[in-house]
């Protein structure tokens, strides 16, 4: 059974991809949706052996590379971590294969198009259930490649192409890190079997244990999009909406949160490593709140919300907090796939409108579109007991109860980045629904709720989005909750939810609550009451500025383009046309060609036929002979002496150049 | 058995001789007389690695032929030259598949080059003696010429082939001081015999020089890459084929046979100083190949970035590095070839343009070509799956053992080779189907097969490297191990 979770979805993608044709569009849907369905009850019926009884397992299928003490296997590990991994894969997958049977039904690609989602999430379920480094790694390579497909997907547009190509190449840089980090356990461990390297972390040296956490926390920067490594994620907006859904808001970005959960119990035996963890990600959440403040695009705010949001269960991750990072993961998931599937309703229904500029009004033609997609804001802005409360409003009493630097420094920004989220979220909002209609005519009166395939999909992550962190939140991070076994490690001298639930002072606790009112209210108060503030504040130089900096995402773009690409290029550049084409072509074959030449011309130009010339000749090889024999004798020295070096050379140059006559 | 393989080949060229090529039917038949030959070539090579025993770290097959008076014409097989024979008689039908269709003068001498091509290169690996080796490895040389200039495409394929012969013979001639220099030292140029003599450390440095400049000539290292891309640019498809097949693959053999087993001290003497060249190989070269504009050259280019993390491995001390290095430059010989069929056949043989910017949204007529495309490519960046993968994180872990420093760069492959391989495909594949260019058809029979051939290999071998590792084991073990 455990095997089919992994197979069912494979087997769809290989069904409606290589068979496509035979198939048809409907034989497709069928197929994967069947698969994707099917592979999710039986992972709901995993979650209650695994996890709810906790009975892990683990299945061994074969060794895969032996070398000396090298042995890694082809082996997969269904802990409570992963079980709990596959809820939000597996549910987000199946409802938007089903959101997607309509939402892309115009599209000639159909088959295409279901059978990389369905590789997606057949890589995504390697990723999170392999029992090594390297099984993992399959997955994580798996994911990035298709999402660089899935990106591409409308192959004809270059934005498209370009934002494939960033995210593939950007990913890969994580991956050159996580690649290295590989290699460093290896070299440490001796193996990269996780039972292996887990339970030898505590007797292993510190410094080590730094720098493979680092190493790993590079992998996931780049996949988790963290600072510096963020880039690509809003450019990812460019493939289809369903994708951006499932891939850059619920599973494929977790991944870097998922191999930093289950590298736990190396994680905690570095505090730098950690430190770093939160400073990153609290740096991330509040660089891309501010960022998302001022994007016009529908799919970018929503971007730079889940960058927000990322960075928000990495610094739970730095805070030791692996279990309520985790449950932020499968929350976070719900909210955003029913945010981006609402504004994928919004955009089909709109004419293919982004610009939350040319919307607005939509309340009238969209009701349930925008009960969804309020639903999935005010969960996002934790609104007490809704599903987003349970986890993200924790991890900010969390941060404080830490009563440190990096634990203050998270508390600070998550509080501020809290605020803003509530201002980006309800700013959407307002744009798209309620503020006047700024869009033409014409999309008003095609705009229409859509059919069934999308309503369930909606309404299903809506329900999630509301109960789901009622229920489950005490099975994820409930005070003295055992659910996680031995998949999570939390040092004891990290442990601090009692402290964070039962002693902070009230105004603390209360705090960021407060500011997401205060955010909400100001941004509905502006954007309905004072629309010319916020133009007038455009207008002045300071403000300007600032709108630019933040539209411009910190112009880290800028560098990247201008400075590291760039400069990559025209090194290369230099390389190709200077150094290997030029220089040793010079000094190499071109250069041995034109020696010779030049010699044979000089000494054949010797030759002259006049015998005054020829009597000089002899006279002058005679003399150097007498001069070799008694060279010994007359200088005391080697053949070897710079005299006789600097005479050598003069000759070869003389010799080899070509003379001006 | 070994000597069937050696000469099978011969028989085929001579049999070849009496056709006159006069006639269409007889140009066909001469092409399936070399294709059967090559094949059955194939059959034996595998029934060889089916009898080839594991747990043994001696020489099999051993066949001895005493008639020469001035070397040791011994031959036989170990587990580090099994896959190379191996490698050998599956590239060849492939190289001659793969120009079917579009060499049509001379086909007779063309498909009789490349059987005697087959049989130099399956005796370079099976050859156990050092001036034999010097022999045959040289030998592929003028034939390679010859085909470079009759058979290629390019107004500088003159040049391109005397750059080739000349940058290739240069560096072999201090191999061939080396190898004389050993046999009056020794007195043999026996490959077990010098393995059992003790060579001092100073003399081993000069051979151990000798023998590098020939072989980084030909991996190739910087500063001699210059000749790799010209050669394949200017080759025709299936001399491609071989160069980036089989004939690179030389110089990782040399490196194992003579440098590591025979002058251990002077390899780890100058390990460093090749990690140094090798790490400054890659970089240097993938800068290189992201600018690159015609498809072929770029392909060669990335061939460079992948031998020097070959030679890292290879130079790592370590059985996983030594392992990880064979594993890589097998699977380069699988993917490079592909990806040389994908652009110098599929496309040259449609556009007959090999300028990157010309070609633009091939998926549009091309799917199933991009599918395969894109396989290749990933393949080529190293993607788990694919033998490329196993191959070279078994490299950098092992010199990870021997030093962090140059697996951290040696990584910096992994970057660069996703830059310029996804660059290749991304601006080829995608984007609006280019107005000048005609609609194509999409991949024919022929070319289909070819690549599939070279596709399950790579991933299968990805899945499974076990099946290659076992018998690899006890060889490399001995290579590392057997201190005299």
């Amino acid at each position: 059974m455990y095997i089919s979770i992994l197979i069912l979805p494979l087997l769809g993608s290989l069904f409606s991809g290589l068979m496509g044709r035979k198939i048809g569009v409907t034989g497709a849907h069928l197929i994967t949706c069947t698969c994707l369905i099917l592979s999710s009850l039986l992972a709901s019926v995993a979650y209650y052996e695994v996890g709810i009884c906790g009975s892990p397992v683990s299945i061994h299928l074969t060794n895969w590379i032996d070398s000396e003490f090298m042995t890694i296997s082809w082996e997969f590990l269904f802990d409570q971590l992963t079980v709990s991994m596959f809820i939000p894969v597996l549910y987000i997958s199946s409802l938007i294969h089903i959101f997607s049977t309509d939402y892309m039904s115009e599209d000639p690609h159909n088959q295409r198009f279901f059978s990389y989602l369905s590789l997606f999430t057949f890589f995504m379920l390697i990723l999170v259930s392999g029992a090594n480094y390297f099984v993992m790694f399959v997955g994580w390579e798996g994911i990035g490649v298709v999402s660089y497909l899935l990106i591409n997907f409308w192959f004809t547009r270059l934005q498209a192409n370009k934002a494939a190509i960033l995210a593939l190449t950007m990913n890969r840089v994580g991956d050159m890190g996580l690649s290295i980090g590989f290699f460093a356990i290896f070299a440490l461990f001796g193996s990269i079997d996780y039972a292996t390297v887990f339970s030898l972390g505590s007797f292993m040296n510190e410094t080590a244990i730094t720098i493979i956490g680092l190493l790993l926390l590079t992998g996931a920067m780049a996949k988790s999009a963290q600072i510096p490594l963020h880039s690509w994620l809003p450019g990812s907006m460019e493939g289809p909406t369903p994708v951006s859904a499932l891939i850059h808001a619920a599973t494929l970005v977790t991944a870097g949160l998922y191999l930093l959960v289950r590298s736990s119990p190396i994680l905690e035996y570095s505090s730098t490593a950690l430190l770093v963890i939160t400073l990153v990600g609290a740096s991330t959440a509040f660089f891309a709140a501010t960022c998302g403040l001022v994007q016009n695009d529908l799919k970018r705010i929503i971007a730079f919300s889940t960058i927000s949001q990322l960075g928000y269960m990495v610094m739970a991750v730095g805070l030791s907090q692996y279990n309520v990072a985790l449950m932020h993961v499968v929350n976070h998931a719900f909210f955003k796939a029913l945010l981006f599937l609402g504004a994928g309703a919004v955009i089909h229904s709109f004419a293919d409108q982004q610009d939350v500029r040319k919307m607005g009004g939509l309340v009238n033609f969209l009701p349930f579109t925008y009960t969804a997609m309020l639903v999935g804001s005010l969960s996002l802005l934790a609104t007490p007991f809704l599903t987003g409360f349970y986890s993200k409003d924790l991890i900010i009493e969390l941060a404080y109860g830490q009563y440190s630097f990096s634990g203050t420094y998270a508390y600070i920004l998550g509080s501020i980045t809290a605020g803003l989220t509530a201002f980006y979220s309800f700013r959407l909002i307002s744009l798209v629904f309620l503020t006047v209609p700024n869009g033409p005519k014409t999309s008003y009166l095609n705009s229409h709720e859509a059919n069934l395939a999308v309503i369930i999909p909606l309404f299903i992550l809506a329900l999630f989005s509301i109960l789901f962190g009622y229920f489950a939140s005490d099975i994820f991070v409930g005070v003295g909750s055992d659910f996680f076994g031995n998949s999570l490690f939390i040092h004891p001298n990290n442990v601090n939810l009692i402290e964070a639930e039962f002693s902070l002072p009230l105004l603390i606790k209360l705090l960021p609550a407060i500011l997401s009112l205060l955010g909400a209210l100001t941004a509905v108060y502006l954007y309905h009451y004072q629309p010319n503030f916020i133009i007038n504040l455009t207008e002045t130089s300071l403000g300007r500025e600032i709108y630019t900096f933040l539209n411009g995402k910190y112009l880290f773009d800028v560098v990247y383009n201008n400075y590291i690409i760039g400069g990559g290029l025209k090194l290369g550049y230099i390389i190709s046309k200077v150094l290997d084409r030029g220089v040793i072509e010079l000094i190499g074959p071109y250069g041995l060609a034109n020696v010779l030449t030049n010699t044979g011309i000089n000494i054949s130009k010797l030759d002259t036929g006049i015998v005054t010339t020829y009597a000089l000749y002899i006279v002058l090889a005679l003399l150097s002979i007498i001069f070799v024999l008694f060279n010994s004798l007359l200088i005391e020295n080697s053949i070897f002496d710079t005299r006789h070096l600097i005479v050598f050379l003069f000759t070869l140059i003389t010799i080899t150049f070509p003379s001006k006559h | 058995m070994l000597q069937l393989l050696l000469i099978l080949p011969l028989i085929g060229s001579c049999l070849l001789l009496l056709i006159p090529e006069n006639s269409l039917e007889n140009k066909a038949k001469i092409k399936n007389i070399a294709l059967s030959v090559s094949l059955i070539n194939l059959i034996l090579s595998i029934l060889l690695w089916i009898q080839f025993d594991s747990n043994t770290s001696d020489f099999q097959f051993v066949y001895e032929f005493s008639k020469l008076s001035f070397c040791h014409f011994n031959i036989g097989v170990d587990g580090i030259s099994l896959y190379y024979v191996l490698l050998t008689t599956f590239i060849t039908p492939i190289a001659l598949i793969s120009n079917f269709d579009n060499i049509n003068k001379n086909v007779k001498f063309f498909v009789i080059s490349f059987l005697l091509l087959e049989t130099i290169q399956i005796a370079v690996f099976v050859v156990l003696d050092l001036f034999l080796f010097y022999i045959f490895f040289e030998s592929v040389l003028p034939i390679l010429f010859i085909i470079i200039v009759v058979y290629g495409s390019g107004e500088n394929r003159i040049r391109s082939a005397l750059l080739f012969f000349l940058y290739t013979l240069a560096g072999s001639l201090f191999m061939l001081l080396a190898v004389l220099q050993i046999y009056t030292y020794i007195g043999s140029t026996d490959f077990i015999l010098i393995s059992l003599s003790e060579i001092s450390l100073d003399s081993q440095k000069v051979l151990w020089l000798g023998f590098f400049l020939a072989l980084a000539v030909k991996t190739p290292l910087w500063p001699f890459t210059g000749w790799l891309y010209r050669a394949h640019s200017d080759a025709p498809l299936a001399a491609s084929i071989l160069l980036a097949g089989t004939i690179l693959k030389f110089s990782t053999y040399g490196l194992l046979r003579v440098l590591i087993s025979f002058l251990p001290d002077a390899t780890n003497y100058f390990s460093p100083f090749v990690q140094t060249i090798a790490i400054v190989t890659l970089i240097y070269a993938s800068l290189a190949t992201i600018v690159q504009q015609d498809t072929k050259s770029l392909i060669a280019y990335s061939s460079v970035c992948h031998m020097a993390v070959v030679v890292l491995g290879l130079f790592s001390n370590t059985i996983q590095g030594i392992e990880g290095a064979i594993l890589l430059s097998l699977a380069h010989g699988f993917v490079s070839p592909a990806l040389f069929i994908c652009v110098g056949g599929v496309i040259y043989d449609r556009l007959h343009t090999r300028t990157i910017p010309y070609i633009r949204g091939l998926v549009t007529t091309m799917p199933i070509f991009t599918i395969l495309f894109f396989v290749f490519t990933l393949a080529n960046t190293g993607i788990p799956l694919s033998l490329n993968f196993i191959g070279e994180q078994m490299s950098l872990i092992g010199i990870w053992e021997r030093n962090p420093v140059a697996s951290v760069l040696g990584a910096t492959g992994i970057v660069f080779s996703a830059c310029y391989s996804i660059y290749l495909y991304n601006r080829i594949s995608y984007g609006v189907y280019s107005p000048h260019l005609k609609p194509l058809q999409d991949v024919t029979r022929r070319e289909f097969n070819v690549l599939i051939a070279l596709l399950i290999p790579t991933v299968i071998l990805g899945i499974f490297p076990n099946v290659i590792l076992d018998s690899l084991h006890l060889s490399v073990s001995t290579l590392l191990f057997n201190l005299p």
